[in-house]
């Protein structure tokens, strides 16, 4: 059974050895904007904490999107999207046309047809109560912000709480994307979860995002 | 609850339960009932899995629930952490594929990667559960898996800040 108590440095174990021994080895880079540029082997998928990860599949093919999370190798937050893929193991960094959005990290990705809807996440302590909406285009490839940090409300203006949007918060999509559940995360690191015990029936801290697709 | 992860089973993707034999531990244990009809709701089943503590000891155990969404609104949940327990694995993950619901763990306390996936889906379901391990370096063959594997583990972490 898991120990609560011994689970830090065992998922952090974990977490370091898939992504350096196991996940990044057998990973290949492609420069996929300048497929004639000197190949770089030896480039590894950056060990991202806390990265939002969702799957996606665009012309039939499996990718595996990375956003967000925290760069241990440069001691930064990240707000790069990063396509991983899934059947020729080969992995980039997606570059969307203007200017990037908040980096952060414990963001959450839901994949919809096309569509990267990116939820919340912190930056210096401080929840990001927002979404962005990164589209890509068949026609030209190109990844392209839809919405950008957009400010996340009540369609009456009023304030949404922290937890949807906060650490360890979690989104999934449902009707085909129709809607997107946003279920809640931790108030800080220490205090445990109580979703979705009891006093959560009424439901009054899952939230549905729907963009009137 | 220490942490939690979130899955949708679409009713059109469901799963239906075939009649396994399992296998765990040497142990055999036949399925003694006929597979369900799948609902024919067109509400998805949001599967709540969430990690928290066994009473009387220092461990954490999975539980599930059951969330319909909109219009149905209710939750419940499905009381199967005991059967869990009585596996006996460290189970600290869950994957979904195709409505399929498979919990991962160590079996090798000396490695630090899952190494073992128990298939959970008709016990979620409320069936007489199976067991369906499969090693780590099997499941690696499949790229989908590993990929699947890969973003458990990163949402594990999601649990802790960063250092």
């Amino acid at each position: 059974m898991a120990e609560p108590h011994g689970m830090l440095p065992l998922v952090y174990q974990m977490h370091e050895y898939f992504l350096n021994f196991v996940f990044q080895d057998r990973l290949q880079f492609s420069n996929a904007y300048d497929p004639f540029s000197e190949l770089r082997q030896k480039e590894k998928l950056p060990a991202l904490l806390h990265a939002a990860c969702a799957f996606i599949t665009l012309n039939r093919r499996n990718f595996l999107m990375i956003f967000g999370g925290y760069d241990r190798a440069k001691s930064e937050l990240s707000s790069s999207l990063i396509a991983v893929d899934v059947d020729c193991l080969s992995w980039w960094w997606v570059r969307p046309e203007g200017p990037p959005v908040i980096s952060r990290f414990s963001p959450t990705m839901v994949a919809v047809k096309n569509r990267l809807y990116i939820f919340g996440g912190l930056q210096d302590d401080v929840v990001l109560r927002s979404y962005s909406i990164i589209e890509y285009a068949d026609g030209d490839g190109a990844w392209r912000w839809i919405e950008r940090d957009h400010h996340a409300c009540y369609p009456d203006g009023s304030e949404l709480p922290s937890e949807p949007f906060a650490l360890t918060a979690s989104a999934v999509a449902l009707y085909h994307g129709k809607q997107v559940l946003l279920t809640p995360g931790r108030k800080d690191v220490v205090s445990l979860m109580e979703f979705p015990f009891p006093c959560y029936t009424n439901n009054t801290y899952l939230f549905y995002f729907s963009e009137l697709l | 609850m220490w942490w939690y992860q979130i899955h949708v089973i679409d009713p059109s993707k469901a799963r239906v339960p075939q009649k396994p034999i399992l296998t765990i531990s040497g142990k055999k244990r036949k399925r003694d009932s006929d597979p369900p009809q799948i609902s024919s709701s067109t509400t998805p089943r949001v599967i709540i899995c969430g990690w928290t503590p066994y009473a009387g000891t220092g461990d954490v155990i999975p539980e599930f629930w059951e969330y319909l969404p909109f219009p149905e609104e209710r939750m419940k949940c499905l009381n199967v952490r005991q059967n869990i327990w009585d596996l006996d694995q460290d189970l600290q993950g869950i994957a979904s594929m195709g409505g399929r619901l498979f919990l991962l763990g160590r079996d090798n306390p000396d490695v630090d990667l899952w190494d073992i996936c128990v298939e959970v889906s008709d016990l979620v379901c409320g069936l007489p559960y199976f067991l369906k391990r499969t090693n780590f370096h099997a499941m690696r063959r499949s790229n989908r898996l590993f990929g699947v594997l890969f973003v458990v583990v990163v949402a594990s972490c999601d649990l802790y800040l960063a250092p």
